[in-house]
């Protein structure tokens, strides 16, 4: 037998889905089991380190704003600096803006 | 009003089973939980499409629930006496109001339905991790330990890097589908979790950093994720995927902290 899809639910259906799901959250924390946890913790914590971050740079006058598309890695920026791995960059731009 | 939803391409339909296995509450062990956990990244690339408008399902999280329900959340779950008996009903009774949004605004529609479980799912990490953090910030006043906490009504200290520090180590509280959902540097020295260990649930704090676990100056058994029920409240280091994890019981932590602090018998 196939599982359900969500368009395929009643509205009925659908809604006593949602309120179910709300009734259990109002009964308390979900905590994953430790094994669980350590194990996905780890192991896509490996896989976002190794994806590639794109940094997008807007130039405002003289000023540069960097920009990541996953702030979750370990590359944190913020205004013109950026940090990796304790190592602190600071870019500038070489021929300011002359508009 | 026409109204679609454009989901990635890789979003196929073990993803839409693994957002309603999350919903009803029949995700067990890690394979299913890495697929709840991917289908909720994959939504991030989903678009709700609305005339010739179009927002990104996360840009409709902060329209409909994060700006006029966040504030207002947290300042209710501050007044709470109780936050871990109480807290639960008020994220739910959040909750309801993120249907009654859609709702409003003509777009609780069965094609939106993957939106209103991805709105929820958020809505859910951020009432219970901040109910996490009111719950412990309190039992840390009432213990003694000293600790610097980030203010929750403040939004721009609300997402500084750490919440909290103690004795000068920078830690953070996460619940752990949270934790494991943001798959963040592990760049803080200490981390406060709660998890369930064979069917009991225990609130840990998990030592990432060995130099942070070194100025606890305690020593630790060997142990594995089966047998750590079985050593704590003793701290337990765990060997896995290549990393060693220092873990001990809260109340445990709290004692080593205290008397690091001189507020210990």
């Amino acid at each position: 037998m196939s599982e359900p899809r969500l368009s395929d639910m009643s509205e009925a259906e659908f809604d006593a889905m949602i309120e179910g799901h709300i009734e259990r959250t109002a009964r308390g924390d979900q905590a994953l089991p430790a094994d669980v946890f350590v194990d996905l913790l780890l192991e896509r914590r490996a896989a976002s380190a190794e994806a590639p971050v794109t940094l997008a740079i807007d130039v405002h006058g003289d000023h540069l704003v960097i920009t990541s598309d996953d702030p979750a890695t370990d590359v944190v920026v913020q205004g013109n600096e950026i940090l990796i791995g304790g190592r602190r960059l600071v870019l500038r731009l070489v021929h300011p803006s002359t508009s | 009003m026409n109204i679609s939803i454009e989901l990635p391409e890789t979003f196929d339909t073990t993803h839409e089973q693994a957002v309603i296995a999350y919903l009803t509450d029949r995700v067990a062990g890690a394979p299913a939980w890495a697929r709840v956990f991917t289908a909720f990244d994959l939504l991030e690339a989903a678009v709700l499409v609305v005339e010739e408008k179009r927002l990104s399902f996360r840009a409709v999280y902060t329209l409909l629930v994060d700006r006029p329900l966040a504030n207002a959340y947290l300042a209710d779950l501050l007044a709470l006496q109780d936050v871990y008996q109480e807290s639960p009903a008020l994220q739910a009774r959040y909750a309801r109001m993120i249907g009654q949004s859609l709702a409003d605004r003509g777009w609780r529609r069965p094609e939106t339905r993957l939106l209103y479980a991805y709105l929820l799912y958020w809505w859910g990490s951020f009432a219970r991790g901040y109910a996490l953090e009111v719950e412990i910030f309190r039992d840390l006043d009432a213990s003694g330990v000293q600790f610097l906490a980030h203010d929750l009504r403040d939004p721009h200290a609300r997402y500084s890097l750490s919440d909290l520090t103690v004795s000068g180590l920078a830690g953070d509280i996460k619940t752990s589908t949270y934790f494991v959902q943001a798959a963040a540097p592990l760049a803080h020295d200490f981390y406060i979790v709660r998890l369930a260990i064979k069917g009991a649930v225990y609130t840990l704090v998990v030592m990432l950093q060995p130099d942070a676990w070194k100025k606890i100056n305690g020593d630790t058994t060997p142990g594995t994720l089966d047998t750590l029920r079985d050593h704590i409240p003793a701290p337990v280091a765990i060997r896995h995927r290549g990393h060693t994890l220092v873990v001990l019981r809260y109340d445990s932590w709290k004692q080593r902290m205290l008397f690091q602090q001189g507020g210990a018998q």
